[in-house]
Parts: structure tokens; C-alpha cells; sequence
């Protein structure tokens, strides 16, 4: 026969115990509170090249010129004209010249200095060059002045 | 006068001391009985003549302007048994010959003289405000919790005090049955047994704080160290943008406090144009000849952590014409484009300081069982009650007043402070109460000379030598001393409990010290093992127990000393990456570009960037996970406190009775 039981009371106390404190929350949870840095390194980046290059080779070609014609005649040695023996003759005082384009203008960097075109070679698609009129003496004479004569045709003279 | 003779006195509330004027008879006292029980104050019952006056007609008790306090006094032969109380209630038998009156030695400022030694009460281990709603604090009573002391009123001067169920701390009245006045009377001796002693008190505390902190962690060598790939201290696969900026969160109770990061690598692309153009003078026949040319290149700034996917080209032209009309011109030219995908993969330098305020619940819970040295009452001595104190539960003990007891909130352990020692020791004390209390099992009552009742006081304890019962030594419990004119006779009780313990002392253990010997640093120094001290605030050694050292089951922070970052993380750095391309590089035209169409180009650009985006692109992203240890979790700690037996003096032998 079991001997006699224990009497287990609780011990009964006026309420002067403070409040409970709040309920232990849940124990922490493993997936959650973690610190957490993303982000993505690569970057994708596309890059160009471009090249030109060009070569052009120009000749200029006389279009017309135009020229006084006049007549030389023979100086003797003691400083006579003999008028009986001449020749004529075409000196030109003003030559127009066809050559190639002019360059368009740069508009890219400059890696070095462009350099200049010397002066008279190429001003555009015509270039004229004037050249000095021959000049009248006793034994020139001038027959026309600025007979314009076009590069396989001649034409008329301008006024003398 | 003769012994025997009860003198009454009608006073004013402000006659205090007895003094020979009191010795008159204001009233005919036909019979009265005086007594007072423990806790309680004392009365007076008197059956008097009824008052009358010079007339004879018979005086209203309760008219106004009556006094209501009285002096009483009985010649016990060598001194005076005295007693100061008002009246109370209505007397009874009002219109008969005698009527009965009430007397109460109660104080009439009994709250405020309670109030008064409550507060000089409220000392560790005794009481423990810890475990104590802030909103019964005031109450008195609430004070003796932790004593095995009642209230004490004095039946003469009316002082409150306080007094000991133990031993009466003003002395003993011996009964030595041998002296003609230590002799008690054969009638009038009785014992009982009031109920049986607790065999055990089970106790279970909790004790909470909010363990509060702040500061910061450097994180950043841990970061480096762990990040895969790392090199040189640089963090790969991440942009300056992605690094966490100050005040972003980082965690339960974590933030950035501080923190800069730096792309080591410049993406950016510029673009290097490059013309030019000479002129070669030809001889008089050729002509000049001009040759001009442009290229532009795109580059990355940052030559390093490119990987290049090859050559698309985009267009591939040229051109020829000859002087077949002799215009004079001829020319040739040749253009050429391309593109190129890159993929630069950033890496960054960067530094990252996070900052805690840690507001963690900790809550202590102890528990032990305290069990009483007592004699066995019943055949069993495994029988026995006991008593579960289970309720007791602390206050924030790190929030409301300046002086919380956990005194330092960033502490891991309460019980191990000093302060958790005393309040350990004021479990033992309620347990030691109840024990001691419920061990004054035995009641011995006896009827003494009247010439001993003067001696008697509810704070002096009594010994009693009686060949019937032996010897006893008990609290004086009660009393009573009582005449009834019909006989003549006095009647003296004196009423003791005695506690059936078998006395002792609990022994103090030195115990093995953890650290260095106690002469070094003394004995508060360190831990001990099997060390068991003694409860200082009882002076009577009859208990110890085995301060438990702390063990906090928590996630091992300690933040009275700074912190590494080892100490806060919880789970280490993972860093993933996104999936491995599953394709493989696209094609380009690379060597037959004349043979490609524009469509075709313009499809195989796509396409490159169509699998840079889908399949580059993504192995490269970046997530990196860690986790700190959490600053807003609640821990809870399990100790079981070993505590000696509870020695209880022996009062009374029930083994030899």
C-alpha cells in the first residue's frame, strides 16, 4: 500500500506581484534578419571603330585664255625698224585653269595641325592666273587686246 | 493592597502614563478577562456596576462629552499587570445592573506608526521591491512577506513594533518548575498540535530586464575576408551603388552606422577622333595628289576586367574612280566600321561600419526547494506538505528608477550580481518563512501564577518545565488573565508555540576557487565550485545555498566589452552568384564582313547583345547574405539554486514526549 501522498498547495499570496511581462516572442527565426547586399558588377558596354581613307589625284587643264596679238618687227642693228619683216604673235594676260574640287572642311578632332594650301594652287574648281600685258615699243605693235581664245576654239577679240 | 484587587480608571486620550492617580475605582469592575493574541492588540472585557450619579438615576455610557479611554490595572502581588484602551462599540446589557464593556489597546495612529517601521523594514533579503508591484510598495503589510515577524501592539503605551514567531526578542519567561514561581498549575495544561509542519517549500522566480545597449561593429575585414574572389581588399561583382548606405537596415536591431564604398574601375568611354590630309605635288604631267583620311575609336577608360566578345563589322566600303573622261581627276577610297561589346565586371573598395541598439528581453528563472530539519510528525517522514511558491516574478529591472537593481542594463545575468545574490537570498528568506512558521506546530498552553503575568508579553518568549510535558521553549502566543467576582478566583493562561525543529546550524563551505586563492582578491572576487555561504541577514545560520554562477543561455554577446565582429555574426557570409551561361558566344563576321548584309549585321549585333543581357549579365549578379545576431530577441535561463536544509530550533521535543 503506497504510503501517504505528499500534499503539494500552491502558496497563496496577495496580488503584489508586478504585471507579467510581455510573452516571450517566438524563437527567432532563422530566415529572417539577414543583412543582405545585392547588386551586379558587369556592365555591358559596346565600343565603335570607324575608318576612312582617300586619294585623289588632280590635274589642272586650261579652259581658255586670253591674249593680246601683237607684231614684232625687225630691229637692224644700228636700232632701225624694218617694218618689212615681222612676226605676230599671241601673249596671253590671262589663262583660266579647271582643276579638281576644293576639300570640304574639316570638322573632326585634329590629331595634328592641317597644314595650309600655298597660295595659287587650288582656289576652287577654276583657278585664273593673270599675267602681265605686253607693252607696246617701236618695233611692237599691238593688233588686239584680249582676244579670248577657248581651249580648242578661238574666239572673237575684246576692244583693243 | 492585596493581590487581586482590579483598579479603573476613566482617563483623557492624553493620560499615557500610569501614575498613582490612576489607582481608583471609577467603575464597580464585577469580573473582566484581559487578553491579547498574537498579531492582535490587546482587549479588555469588564462587566461593571452601572454608573449612576449622585441621584442614582443611571448615566448614559455614550452621552457625549463621556470619557471613552480607561486605565485598568490588577495587583498580580509584586507589580501591577497594566492596561490602556478605549472603548469600543456599544457596551451590552445596557439597561441591566451590570453592563459589559469593550476595551481595545489598539493606537489610534496604528496606520501611521505601521507606515513608520515599514519603511525601516524594506532591507534585502527581508524585502525585495524587485518582486514587488510598484503600486503595493506602500502597503505595510506587504513588508513582513519575507520576516517571521507579526505586528506587535503594546497593551500600555500603544507603540507598534514588530516581533519575532520564533523567539520573543525582549527576553524569556522561565517556568522552571522548580522555584515556587516557576511553578505552573497542575489545571490549564494543554498541548495540541496546530497543524503539520511543511516538509518543503518549492519556489520558482523569474527575474526580467530589457538588456539595452548600444554601439557599433567594423565589419569590414570580416566582409573582405570572407567575400569570395576578393583580392587586394577589393570586393568583386559589385558597383559602388550597391554597397548598403548609411542608416539602411542590416538586421534585428542593426543599421549602417557608417559606411563608403568606390568603384576601382572607370567604365566610361571616350571617343578619339583622328583626321588628316596631305597634299603630294605631282610633276607637270600627274597632277597633284590629295589623301585625306578619319578614323574614331571608342574606348574604356579602364583597361582591366573587360572581357571582350569580338568584332561585328558594321559596314566595310570602298571606292574607286579614274580619269577615264580626262577630266584630270581620279580617286579611291575605303571606309570602314565596326562595333565591340565589352562586359566590364566592377570591383569595389568599400568599408562598412553597423551600428546596434540592442533591446533584448532576458528573463532569469530560478527555482529550488528548501527543506525543513524538522521532526517527523507523522510515521512517514517522506510525508509531508509542501508548498509551491510559483508567482514570484520581477519588475523591469533595467527601466524606471535611476538605481534599477541590474544597475548595468548591459548585463547577461541577474541572479550573479551582488544585487541578484540578495535578491536570491530574499527567495530563501519566503521560504524560510513559511517554513519556519508552519514549523511552530506544536501549542502549549498553561495556566501560571498570577504573580508571573506581569512579566508577560507577546515579545518575550517562554520556557516551561512541567513533568508532564517535559521541557518546552516557545513563543509567547498568548494570553490571558481573567476574575470573575462570583469566585474570586484569577485565571492565567499564557498560551506558547514551540517549533518542533532539531535545532543546528547551517555550515558555510569555502569552496574551491576558479580563478586564484581567496587571500588575493577575497572572497567576491571570483567563482567558486561547492561553495555554499550562509544567508547574512539571518542571525541565526539556518540556512545556505550555493550562489549560482552565471550561465545566460544567450547568443553569447557580451556587451561590456566591445565588440568584434566575430562576436556578432550569427550566420556567416554566403555570397551567390546568378547561373552560369548556358549558350554559347554568338557569332560575328569577323573575316567575312564584305559577305555580310546590312541585315545581317544588324541581326548579329543584336543578337550579342540579346546574350550579354540574357546570359552575361545575370552570372555576374551579386547576393550576399549574413546575418548579426539578433538586438531584439528574448532569452530565457534556467537555474536551479542548491540550498542547504532549513535548520529550525528545537522547541519541543515530539520524539521524547
Amino acid at each position: 500500500m503506497a504510503g501517504l501522498e505528499v500534499v503539494v498547495r500552491p502558496v497563496v499570496f496577495p496580488d503584489i506581484r508586478p504585471a507579467p511581462a510581455q510573452p516571450l516572442p517566438a524563437a527567432d527565426d532563422p530566415d529572417k534578419g539577414f543583412a543582405v547586399i545585392r547588386g551586379n558588377g558587369a556592365k555591358h558596354i559596346d565600343l565603335t571603330n570607324s575608318y576612312s581613307a582617300s586619294v585623289s589625284t588632280a590635274t589642272q587643264r586650261e579652259t581658255k585664255r586670253r591674249v593680246d596679238v601683237a607684231r614684232i618687227y625687225q630691229k637692224k642693228d644700228d636700232g632701225t625698224v624694218n617694218k618689212e619683216n615681222f612676226v605676230d604673235i599671241e601673249v596671253a594676260n590671262k589663262i583660266w585653269m579647271e582643276g579638281p574640287s576644293e576639300p570640304s572642311p574639316d570638322t573632326g578632332d585634329h590629331a595634328f595641325d592641317v597644314p595650309d594650301f600655298p597660295p595659287g594652287v587650288i582656289r576652287g574648281n577654276v583657278e585664273v592666273q593673270n599675267y602681265r600685258p605686253i607693252q607696246e615699243a617701236d618695233n611692237i605693235e599691238i593688233k588686239k587686246h584680249n582676244h579670248i581664245l577657248r581651249s580648242g576654239a578661238e574666239v572673237e577679240a575684246g576692244p583693243i | 493592597m492585596p493581590a487581586g484587587l482590579p483598579y479603573f480608571a476613566w482617563i483623557d486620550a492624553g493620560e499615557t502614563t500610569f501614575g498613582p492617580e490612576h489607582l481608583r475605582w471609577d467603575e464597580a469592575v464585577f469580573s473582566f478577562e484581559l487578553k491579547q493574541e498574537e498579531g492582535n492588540p490587546a482587549s479588555l472585557t469588564a462587566s461593571v456596576r452601572r454608573p449612576r450619579n449622585v441621584s442614582g438615576d443611571p448615566i448614559g455610557l455614550l452621552g457625549p462629552g463621556r470619557k471613552i479611554w480607561a486605565w485598568f490595572a490588577l495587583d498580580c502581588g509584586p507589580a501591577l499587570i497594566k492596561f490602556r484602551g478605549r472603548l469600543v462599540g456599544i457596551p451590552t446589557s445596557l439597561f441591566e445592573d451590570l453592563v459589559t464593556l469593550e476595551f481595545v489597546a489598539r493606537p489610534f495612529d496604528v496606520v501611521a506608526q505601521k507606515a513608520a517601521l515599514a519603511d525601516t523594514l524594506r532591507v534585502l533579503p527581508f524585502y525585495d521591491e524587485a518582486v514587488i508591484d510598484p503600486e503595493r510598495r506602500k502597503d505595510p503589510d506587504v513588508v513582513l512577506e519575507g520576516y517571521t515577524k507579526i505586528w506587535h501592539y503594546d497593551r500600555e503605551t500603544h507603540v507598534v513594533t514588530v516581533s519575532d514567531e520564533i523567539t520573543g526578542e525582549d527576553g524569556m519567561v522561565e517556568f522552571d518548575g522548580a522555584s515556587e514561581d516557576g511553578k505552573v498549575l497542575y489545571d490549564g495544561l494543554g498541548l495540541s498540535l496546530a497543524s503539520g509542519p511543511l516538509a518543503r517549500v518549492d519556489v520558482t522566480a523569474e527575474y526580467t530586464w530589457t538588456q539595452q545597449a548600444s554601439g557599433t561593429v567594423d565589419l569590414t575585414n570580416y566582409l573582405i575576408s570572407h567575400w569570395p574572389g576578393s583580392i587586394g581588399g577589393q570586393i568583386p561583382s559589385l558597383n559602388a551603388a550597391d554597397w548598403p548606405k548609411h542608416g539602411s537596415g542590416l538586421g534585428d536591431g542593426w543599421e549602417v552606422a557608417e559606411s563608403s564604398a568606390q568603384d576601382v574601375f572607370d567604365f566610361s568611354t571616350h571617343t578619339e577622333t583622328r583626321t588628316g590630309s596631305i597634299t603630294l605635288e605631282g610633276t607637270d604631267d600627274e597632277g597633284d595628289s590629295r589623301i585625306t583620311w578619319s578614323t574614331s575609336t571608342s574606348q574604356v577608360k579602364s583597361s582591366g576586367a573587360l572581357i571582350s566578345f569580338g568584332e561585328i563589322v558594321t559596314n566595310d566600303s570602298s571606292n574607286a574612280t579614274f580619269d577615264s573622261n580626262q577630266s584630270g581627276a581620279a580617286s579611291a577610297s575605303r571606309s570602314r566600321s565596326s562595333t565591340f561589346a565589352v562586359v566590364g565586371v566592377q570591383s569595389i573598395v568599400a568599408t562598412l561600419v553597423a551600428g546596434y541598439k540592442a533591446q533584448r528581453q532576458c528573463t532569469e528563472r530560478v527555482s529550488f526547494s528548501l527543506f525543513a530539519d524538522v521532526q517527523p510528525i507523522l510515521t512517514d517522514p517522506e510525508d509531508g506538505e509542501a508548498l509551491r511558491i510559483e508567482d514570484i516574478r520581477s519588475v523591469n529591472l533595467s527601466s524606471g528608477e535611476d538605481l534599477a537593481p541590474i544597475i548595468d542594463p548591459r548585463r547577461r545575468s541577474y541572479i550573479a550580481t551582488e544585487r541578484g545574490n540578495q535578491s536570491l537570498e530574499h527567495l530563501i528568506a519566503l521560504a524560510r518563512t513559511n517554513l519556519m512558521k508552519r514549523a511552530r506546530a506544536v501549542e502549549i498552553t498553561f495556566a501560571p501564577k498570577l504573580a508571573r503575568m506581569p512579566e508577560v508579553t507577546l515579545r518575550k518568549s517562554a520556557f516551561l518545565a512541567e513533568p508532564r510535558v517535559g521541557e518546552a521553549l516557545g513563543k509567547i502566543i498568548g494570553y490571558s488573565i481573567s476574575l470573575d467576582g462570583a469566585d474570586g478566583r484569577p485565571n492565567c493562561q499564557i498560551r506558547i508555540g514551540c517549533t518542533i525543529g532539531r535545532g543546528g546550524l547551517a555550515t558555510a563551505i569555502e569552496g574551491t576557487p576558479t580563478y586564484c586563492s581567496v587571500d588575493y582578491t577575497g572572497p567576491d572576487y571570483q567563482q567558486f565550485i561547492d561553495r555554499t555561504i550562509l544567508v547574512a541577514g539571518f542571525d541565526d545560520s539556518s540556512v545556505g545555498y550555493q550562489p549560482p554562477d552565471a550561465s545566460p543561455n544567450d547568443d553569447g554577446i557580451d556587451f561590456l566589452s566591445a565588440l568584434r565582429a566575430q562576436d556578432v555574426i550569427d550566420i556567416d557570409l554566403v555570397v551567390e552568384h546568378g547561373p552560369d551561361p548556358t549558350q554559347d558566344v554568338p557569332p560575328t563576321n569577323e573575316g567575312n564582313s564584305r559577305n555580310t548584309t546590312s541585315k545581317e549585321t544588324s541581326e548579329l549585333v543584336a543578337m550579342r547583345s540579346e546574350f550579354i543581357k540574357n546570359e552575361i549579365l545575370p552570372q555576374y549578379e551579386t547576393r550576399a547574405k549574413f546575418k548579426l545576431k539578433s538586438m531584439t530577441r528574448a532569452f530565457a535561463t534556467e537555474y536551479e539554486m542548491q540550498v542547504t536544509d532549513l535548520k529550525i530550533p528545537a522547541g519541543y521535543d515530539l520524539e521524547a514526549a
